[in-house]
């Protein structure tokens, strides 16, 4: 299980009866209730279609509800709010190959800071300490769509340490990664300061990374609580189309 | 804390990749201008030009490569215009056959149309064989094009670029199902090949869009180039229309 880590009282991400419909009807959130103090890792597993990127991409403004309130780091995320909110906000999407689309490793990592009107002195300093965080130093003139997956992964999880955001919002982070790079992210994410906010139905990572669990299933929080007590319920795990993580299916076989 | 300027590529090594990117734009608008206007029946001036071509390259030996693969895809297009004029030109028959004739007017209109496009073209090979796609960008924004050309054309590249990777998975996953099509088999799975690469790069760019508003974009691309116009880009500014235009009044009037 994650280790204990200081977490704060107040909330750095907190979720009041969230609605969301797409424009095809399909109701993806029927009413989410959430709540993340600052400092603390809270996974959110469930499975496929449960609505986890939905409700990820409300966090900083990419959707916009059909009903309820979001607020992430003191802001409400409202359209006003939404660059304020957007510096906070560290957002990894699951595919890496819609986070990287410039020329060269280097501009996809000082995207974020010169866009979130950081100084432009300090974003080369921002680039090289973020690549170094991951392990990629040296990876500046590398072209990202010929990166291997992992190391894709790892430059996407750059593009946002290069702004410093308070909050990590993950999704899906372990997805297409071979178990070495696997491995090297769990450390990072252990090792890595702040909130974080990981969607993913990879149950095992959710139990090294995550003290808190939230399992979602058809738009609605089915279950809450700490890793350990979600995590090792399979019952309740195999009616909502997960199962065990394999470190517990061992132990209980 | 100011950090070291970022270097974005390692120091271009030839003299024309270091030239300001406005300078180079101009200049090639100029020489369009000089070879376009050449009277009819004026030819040494088209020598005069082919040769400054040739040394430019011959003195830029390191962009060969690159001014070849952005110049072959136009010849079967000017080697078209050359092969189509002499047949639809009124004036004395150098040749017959059949319905067919060639006529002197029409050998001289295909030389001199052939001739113009092709060092007009291989003006522009040069010029964005010897640019970034930033720099490209920062020089078309400096001459005071409008922004939403700019930005429009900054996304095309950009597209362009993420879409590579995915046409080749999607001609990988064609070959690996389509082993010895020929005829219009080939040709449906190519325009299925068309039709699903069009599908994916709409999904993309609302996927890419997603990921460059999530870290601040807000409808202007920032980069880290600047301009600085240095010594020689004021030095070839002034002479090298001066020749140009020169060659044009002396030889072509």
């Amino acid at each position: 299980m994650a280790p204990a880590r200081e977490v704060g009282d107040s909330p750095a991400i907190r979720v009041e009866n969230l609605h969301h419909r797409y424009p095809d009807g399909n109701e993806a959130l029927r009413g989410v209730d959430l709540e993340v103090r600052r400092g603390e890792r809270v996974a959110i597993v469930g499975p496929n279609g449960a609505g986890k990127s939905t409700l990820l991409r409300h966090l900083n403004g990419l959707l916009e509800p059909t009903d309820g309130r979001v607020w992430a780091a003191g802001l409400e995320v409202t359209p006003p709010n939404y660059v304020a909110v957007r510096r906070r906000i560290g957002y990894v999407f699951q595919d890496p190959n819609d986070q990287l689309f410039c020329p060269s490793v280097l501009e996809d990592v000082a995207f974020g800071p010169l866009h979130l009107g950081l100084p432009l002195e300090d974003v080369a300093g921002r680039v090289r300490r973020a690549l170094a965080a991951v392990g990629l130093n040296g990876f500046e003139h590398r072209v990202p769509q010929r990166l291997s997956a992992g190391e894709k992964r790892l430059v996407a999880l750059a593009t946002v340490l290069s702004y410093d955001a308070d909050i990590l919002v993950l999704d899906e982070p372990s997805s297409s990664l071979d178990p070495r790079h696997r491995r090297r992210l769990i450390g990072l994410l252990a090792q890595l300061a702040g909130t974080q906010l990981i969607a993913t139905h990879d149950l095992d990572l959710a139990w090294e990374c995550a003290g808190r669990v939230m399992l979602l299933s058809q738009g609605r929080v089915v279950a809450e609580g700490s890793s350990g007590d979600v995590l090792s319920n399979r019952a309740l795990l195999e009616a909502h189309g997960l199962e065990l993580p394999l470190r517990l299916q061992a132990a209980a076989d | 804390m100011h950090e070291k300027p970022l270097i974005l590529t390692a120091a271009p090594p030839t003299f024309l990749e270091r030239l300001d990117a406005r300078v180079k734009l101009l200049l090639a608008l100029v020489w369009a201008i000089c070879i376009v206007t050449i009277p009819r029946g004026r030819y040494l001036p088209f020598g005069v030009y082919a040769a400054i071509l040739i040394v430019l390259l011959v003195g830029n030996r390191g962009l060969a490569g690159k001014f070849a693969r952005r110049l072959l895809p136009a010849l079967p297009a000017l080697a078209l215009v050359c092969v189509v004029l002499p047949f639809f030109s009124h004036g004395e028959p150098v040749w017959r056959w059949g319905v067919l004739t060639v006529t002197r007017a029409g050998l001289q209109t295909a030389a001199r149309v052939g001739a113009a496009a092709t060092l007009c073209v291989g003006a522009v090979a040069l010029v964005w064989a010897s640019t970034s796609q930033d720099a490209l960008l920062v020089g078309l924004r400096g001459l005071g094009l409008p922004s939403l050309f700019v930005g429009t054309l900054g996304f095309m590249l950009r597209y362009l670029e993420v879409l590579r990777p995915e046409l080749h998975r999607l001609t990988d996953a064609r070959a690996a199902r389509a082993v010895g099509q020929v005829g219009p088999g080939r040709l449906r799975s190519g325009a299925n090949v068309l039709g699903a690469l069009f599908l994916r790069a709409q999904e993309r760019a609302e996927h890419v869009g997603e990921a460059m508003v999530a870290r601040g974009y807000a409808g202007r691309l920032r980069t880290f180039q600047h301009s600085h116009f240095h010594l020689r880009d004021v030095v070839v500014g002034i002479g090298f229309p001066v020749v140009v235009i020169a060659v044009r009044v002396l030889l072509g009037s």
